[in-house]
């Protein structure tokens, strides 16, 4: 396994605000994590977790109303992200880092046949003729899986399935040879045979160029089958990190922990009741003194509502925010109902 | 709920805000119009033709001494009386026909589609001449041509509205539970699509407000001795080299009302979905 | 066998596609192509298969949103086609749970009136025997009779999803079509939906439809389960047989290709379908499956293969079962 000796990118403290009428609510509050170099990087959490934003921060897309703390830092290759003057953004976005979205038909554009938008950026970032970036073009079709790639250089967006469609975003996004790319739920909106095929195309993909990956996802299973390292998000928070095979066999935090066991299983006789996590994610605006989670854990003391815990180191390569992990590591991993 | 925040939202669109406000005093001086003029706004007097504004005469005289602000007062009775039968007729005919018509669709959608395009496909103030022309000239049929020129747009409106709201799964799970298309259109889709319909209300609104004072000017609304701005206009029309002031004040009614109308509706509209602003 | 409470016949539902100017006539888009299935008292029955396969259509049909082409739905003895008096009454044994909390409430309804609207459509009790029924079913699936003066935009997808259900349940139901009612929420917030579902059935012994594209919540939920594809059924079992040993070889991709959460698994021998779903209004000659299977040859390719019991319970369309 690789070990985040050298981060591609490095987080720092970001804290991101958007100022209401009602109130400040921070989409994300005070995170910091790495991403080493061929690395592949889960972020996982429910909606309103944080995890797009934490995404979109880093290719610097976020709406112009989300403010950061004066002292966060998105380090790349040595650079502040966010000092960075949108020019320069510019430069390093889909150059250096590219990203991928739930919705491919969102990012293609529906007047340009296919070909002509992966060889564009090529022809741009790259300096070359478009006969030489339609074979670059070609070769990267090949590449993420299309047949008979040459025949669908003139293909409309609308003429190709879901799947084909994250293919060709896929093609793009790796056209310019980036060291991180960033997958936004990349495959919730396709068919289950179809996501095995993406999940696979990227895994591939991920061995022959070496390319780090941020893949942010609800899914634990496909977390479970893409990552390298793992980082839970709470309310805006990292809640737990850890490398993926340690961190699903003994969650630490006790919202991973109930994540686990609320997926049903496809394996055995079916649960009766499957666990359930009580109660729903607190509202931005009115989240509770103590830990994010307090309200609907079952640990949950006196201190977890009036102290926020801390994202400490308890183990190695392991971190979780939490006052009761001692605790939890002393039982059984599918315990408590 | 939602017409709370509406109205909150309505409150930090200034423009918007301020026209509300002038809105409601034209209403209600439209209303009073009779107590409040200082002077009646027929009373010749032929010793005081066309003043200028004085401390009496705030807006001044006209041609057979009467009254400019008196008259002005008077003429937002004939607008505002214009506005709201020219929005009522489309609401409640245009906005049904619309709903029926998207939500049953088929061969009654064709025909009232097919008749609303016809309508449209005339421009409205030769339409509006043609129907006063046909039922007489007077002030309310003035209004009533207006208020047919307007249910077109508002059947389209709601049709439109109402082809994106039948498909809901809200529709769908009144049908289940056993509601006919009469209960969904009043209960499910008619409040979903009301929105949009009440800020065209409002654009329609400073519309007729000035297809009426088109439609006085050009002599087929409005009769003498009812006052109107189109009408004064008119009338000022042949003294503008005279009395210039005749004529300034009946325009900037017109020109203030039709304004506040429609910076009062994009206030609405903004209101209702912000996700609209500015576009 | 007792009799079965809803028994679909060999239901057709074909839509006519490129009925433009100028296009060739006669083509058809077939959603549903003839589909035929039994669900008992208190059972339910899983609807699986990717997107085109016809599930949702078919859940349609059976509360009387679609109408068949052609085919018949019978509900406690009585055919579901016939109009008017006799349908409306029927209907009010079928009820349904959407996939979207968001947009299956009306947002200018206060959450009682929404959930007292069925019985108000139905003339059932006065208005106060209503109010006290609208707050029985409230406490039923969670919420409080307070949360009946409030709005839809006021509460969260699980809750707003717990509303859906009380407003199918206020007709007493004998069966419940769920179309993905889990697929829009977030994962601790299924495992509540899917638990409340379960308490439910056992408290009042209805029956479900369960159609979803996850299988996880499928198999947590169903007694017995449909494999669509296309709109067809290439596989019927009971859950923990179809789980264990998969027959169909679009049943053992399907389960296959789910993501599991376990890493320690992840190098497993996985069956990974080639190719994309075939347009629906286009498919396959042959079986429908035949172009994306790993078993298939000629003769699969020219002629389908029809579905047949393999043993007591389970059927197969396939010439090459497991």
């Amino acid at each position: 396994m690789r070990g985040p000796n050298e981060p591609v990118l490095e987080v720092k403290n970001l804290c991101s605000y958007i100022p209401t009428s009602r109130g400040v609510i921070k989409p994300v509050n005070n995170i910091s994590f790495s991403i080493g170099a061929g690395e592949i990087v889960a972020l996982v959490g429910e909606s309103g977790s944080g995890k797009s934003v934490t995404a979109l921060s880093i290719m610097g897309l976020n709406s112009p109303s989300i403010k950061y703390e004066k002292d966060s830092v998105i380090s790349f290759k040595g650079e502040n992200l966010l000092k960075m003057k949108k020019r320069q953004m510019k430069k390093i976005r889909g150059n250096e880092i590219s990203m991928i979205f739930q919705d491919p038909m969102s990012s293609l554009n529906p007047l340009h046949p296919i070909g002509k938008q992966i060889a564009e950026p090529i022809q741009l970032h790259q300096g070359v003729s478009y006969q030489k970036a339609k074979e670059i073009v070609v070769n990267l079709l090949a590449k993420v899986g299309i047949p008979d790639p040459e025949n669908r250089l003139n293909d409309y967006p609308h003429q190709l399935s879901g799947g084909m469609r994250q293919r060709i975003m896929i093609a793009m996004a790796l056209a310019c040879n980036p060291s991180l790319l960033i997958a936004d739920e990349p495959t919730t909106a396709l068919d289950v045979t179809i996501q095995a095929q993406i999940l696979n195309v990227m895994r591939d993909l991920q061995k022959d160029t070496g390319i780090s990956i941020l893949i942010i996802t609800h899914d634990l299973g496909v977390v479970a089958e893409m990552a390298d390292r793992v980082l839970v998000m709470y309310c805006g928070e990292i809640v737990e990190e850890g490398d993926v095979y340690s961190l699903f066999k003994n969650p630490q935090h006790p919202y991973t922990k109930g994540l686990l066991a609320s997926v049903p299983k496809l394996r055995g006789a079916s649960e009766k009741l499957l666990h359930t996590i009580p109660g729903a994610v607190p509202n931005p605006l009115e989240l509770p003194k103590g830990c994010n989670f307090s309200g609907r854990c079952s640990y949950a003391t006196e201190k977890c509502l009036t102290e926020a815990p801390n994202l400490v180191e308890t183990g190695k390569d392991r971190r979780a925010a939490c006052w009761h992990i001692v605790d939890l590591q002393t039982e059984e991993v599918t315990v408590h109902a | 709920m939602q017409f709370r925040l509406m109205f909150q939202r309505l409150f930090n669109e200034k423009l918007a805000f301020v026209s509300m406000i002038f809105l409601l005093l034209l209403l209600f001086l439209s209303l009073f119009a009779s107590w409040i003029v200082p002077f009646d706004p027929n009373k010749q007097d032929l010793t005081k033709v066309m003043l200028p504004p004085d401390g009496t005469y705030w807006f001044g005289t006209d041609e057979l001494g009467r009254d400019v602000f008196s008259r002005v007062l008077m003429g937002a009775q004939a607008a505002i009386q214009a506005g709201v039968v020219a929005i009522l007729i489309p609401l409640f005919v245009g906005v049904p026909l619309g709903i029926i018509s998207g939500y049953l669709g088929g061969i009654i959608d064709d025909i009232f589609m097919r008749i609303v395009d016809a309508i449209l496909s005339f421009p409205a103030i030769l339409l509006a001449l043609g129907i006063t022309g046909a039922l007489g000239v007077s002030l309310w049929n003035a209004m009533i041509a207006i208020g047919i020129i307007f249910t077109p747009q508002f059947a389209r409106l709601a049709r439109g509205q109402t082809l994106q709201v039948r498909r809901e799964p809200y529709v769908e799970a009144a049908k289940i539970s056993g509601a006919g298309p009469l209960w969904i259109m009043m209960k499910h889709i008619l409040p979903n699509i009301l929105s949009p319909i009440i800020v065209q209300a409002s654009f329609s609104f400073s519309l007729a407000i000035l297809v009426e004072a088109s439609l006085s000017f050009l002599g087929m609304g409005a009769q003498s001795p009812q006052v109107s701005w189109g009408g004064m206009l008119h009338q000022a029309y042949s003294m503008i080299f005279v009395n210039p002031y005749m004529m300034l004040f009946p325009g900037l009614a017109i020109l203030i009302s039709v304004l506040a109308g429609n910076f009062f509706g994009d206030g609405l509209r903004v209101a209702i979905d912000p996700k609209m602003k500015r576009s | 066998m007792p009799e079965p409470l809803i028994s679909i016949k060999d239901v057709k539902k074909h839509y006519p596609i490129g009925s433009g100017l100028f296009s060739k006539k006669g083509k058809w888009l077939k959603a549903v192509d003839g589909i035929s299935l039994d669900v008992h008292r208190g059972e339910t029955v899983g609807l699986v298969g990717e997107s085109g396969c016809g599930k949702s259509t078919l859940g349609r049909m059976v509360v009387g949103l679609l109408e068949p082409t052609s085919g018949e739905v019978v509900f406690e003895g009585n055919s579901l086609l016939s109009k008017g008096r006799n349908k409306r009454d029927l209907g009010k044994k079928i009820q349904m749970v959407f996939q979207d909390p968001y947009s299956s409430l009306n947002p200018r309804m206060n959450v009682a009136n929404i959930i007292a609207e069925p019985l108000v459509l139905h003339k059932i009790g006065t208005s106060s025997e209503r109010k006290k029924r609208v707050d029985e079913l409230l406490e039923k699936v969670g919420l409080t009779s307070a949360h009946g003066s409030r709005y839809p935009e006021e509460f969260s997808g699980g809750q707003r999803q717990r509303i859906g259900i009380a407003r199918a349940l206020a007709l007493n139901p004998s069966l419940i079509v769920c179309d993905e009612p889990v697929s829009a929420l977030d994962v601790s917030i299924q495992a509540q939906i899917l638990n409340l579902l379960k308490e439910i059935q056992e408290d009042m012994g209805l029956s479900y439809i369960f159609i979803a594209h996850g299988l996880q919540a499928v198999k947590h939920i169903s007694d017995r389960i449909v494999v669509m594809y296309l709109g067809k059924v290439m596989e019927i079992s009971e859950t923990d047989q179809l789980f264990e040993q998969p027959l169909h070889p679009y049943t053992e991709a399907l389960i296959s290709a789910v993501p599991e959460p376990d890493p320690t698994v992840r190098n497993r021998e996985r069956i990974l379908l080639s190719g994309d779903l075939p347009n629906p209004a286009n498919p396959p000659l042959g079986c429908r499956f035949s172009t994306r299977c790993p078993l298939a040859d000629e003769r699969c390719r020219l002629e389908e293969p029809p579905l047949e019991q393999v043993s007591e319970g389970r059927w197969v369309a396939c010439f090459y079962h497991g």
